[in-house]
């Protein structure tokens, strides 16, 4: 069963995007704030990351190169962010970074954002 | 006879005096005059530069302003983006995933909620385009690109995402044309909008047209409807900010966009070195809307 972590600090859509992937048959966990985030992707193994920018105590972009220059020991997950910022800087900037993928919350229907999710699980 | 001659001498030593003092005399005043008048240049120039630095810091104040403006125009949109989409997501879940099958005007309310938050977000999405456009905050990244394919996809999206029952033919008409310069999110942001908008304002059973024409130095793209049409007046506004809103001909045709689309859309163009420009036959005779992109070389 392929295991995605949810890093979205908004509880009502940290829990539709828990809800709407677990109802897909995925295991999921989340993280409300960026340090919990970085902190489970170095202790656990995930199939894909769902990565917000703006979060509490640490953000996205930091996420991502506190990743690049500490890599974790165990074969790193592919890294989308999932964000509602569109800033072509910032989305430069994470793919400089090594994010596999950049979607824009509200630019997304959910079944649109579940087709992009099984995209990116599916070349993992 | 020297008596005679020094008398001479000192009645003429004594007009050169009289001369002299009256000529230092003038002097003075004159000088006297020049002294008020320097005084009063000074306080002319103090007032200038007074003005000049009350200018200056009212300028940095419109600026300051300006920024303001612009910052909280990005941020309440940007925050205001997070909650729509929670709206939207929970109304998408109630109508997709409902655990109990709803009842017909229960699903038909779900489907407002949802219609009228995509509404909210593409207008929260198009301030936040126009607010990174004005700032000079947005950055294109041209690469060769081939209409033909960026158009089938787009008529593909748009015909697929909008909910429409309305019927309406899509024709391209294909034909040999060089790639153009431009970035690509930006151009499906602007096809996007003049498709959506052709098909936004055609007729049930009516057909969009899209098609291309070349010089071999520029190319130009068009899109023909053949719906409610657009009359003389209401073309020079189409492509200001709320073009919309002082238009009665999108008006009366309730169009429920932003009224920022097409200004978006000229912005874009020009900023990818292209021209954007509509024509119509006049109220109930279609649109055509037509962009050039230059050749990539």
């Amino acid at each position: 069963m392929k295991k995605i972590l949810i890093v979205e600090d908004d509880q009502f859509l940290r829990e539709f995007y828990q809800e709407l992937l677990t109802g897909e048959g995925y295991l999921v966990d989340a993280a409300e704030d960026g340090e919990m985030a970085l902190k489970k992707i170095q202790e656990n193994e995930f199939d894909l990351i769902l990565l917000d920018i703006m979060l509490p105590k640490k953000d996205g972009v930091s996420i991502l190169r506190d990743l690049k220059t500490h890599p974790p020991k165990s074969p790193q997950a592919p890294i989308v962010v999932l964000t509602n910022l569109g800033q072509d800087t910032i989305i430069k900037e994470c793919f400089d970074l090594g994010a596999e993928g950049y979607l824009i919350k509200s630019a997304l229907n959910p079944d649109q954002v579940l087709t992009e999710i099984k995209s990116y699980l599916s070349k993992s | 006879m020297i008596i005679f001659i020094s008398l001479f001498l000192l009645i003429i030593v004594l007009i050169i005096n009289v001369f002299y003092r009256k000529r230092a005399k003038e002097l003075e005043e004159r000088n006297k005059k020049l002294e008020v008048l320097t005084a009063d240049n000074a306080k002319v120039n103090q007032e200038l530069e007074n003005t000049l630095s009350l200018l200056t810091e009212a300028n940095q104040k419109l600026k300051e302003l300006d920024k303001l403006k612009d910052d909280f125009v990005s941020i309440t949109s940007h925050e205001l983006r997070t909650p729509m989409t929670a709206i939207r997501s929970y109304a998408w879940m109630a109508l997709h995933k409902s655990d109990t099958p709803l009842s017909k005007n229960l699903e038909k309310y779900i489907i407002r909620i949802l219609l009228s938050t995509e509404r909210m977000i593409n207008l929260v999405n198009d301030m936040l385009s126009i607010s990174r456009i004005e700032t000079n905050r947005i950055e294109i990244n041209p690469e060769p690109i081939d209409l033909i394919s960026i158009c089938k996809d787009i008529a593909d999206e748009v015909y697929y995402s909008k909910a429409t029952d309305k019927n309406i033919q899509f024709v391209l008409l294909e034909q040999p044309i060089p790639k153009v310069l431009a970035d690509p999110e930006k151009l499906r942001e602007v096809l996007i909008n003049i498709v959506g908008n052709a098909l936004k304002f055609s007729h049930t059973g009516g057909k969009i047209t899209i098609g291309f024409f070349t010089d071999g130095k520029v190319v130009e793209t068009f899109v023909k409807d053949e719906g409610i049409g657009i009359s003389r007046e209401d073309l020079g506004r189409l492509f200001q900010k709320f073009g919309r809103l002082d238009n009665s001909y999108t008006a009366t045709a309730s169009s429920g966009g932003s009224g920022l689309g097409l200004y978006i859309s000229k912005k874009l163009i020009e900023l990818m070195h292209g021209r954007i420009w509509a024509s119509s036959g006049g109220e109930g005779k279609g649109a055509t809307f037509t962009f050039s992109l230059p050749v990539a070389v």
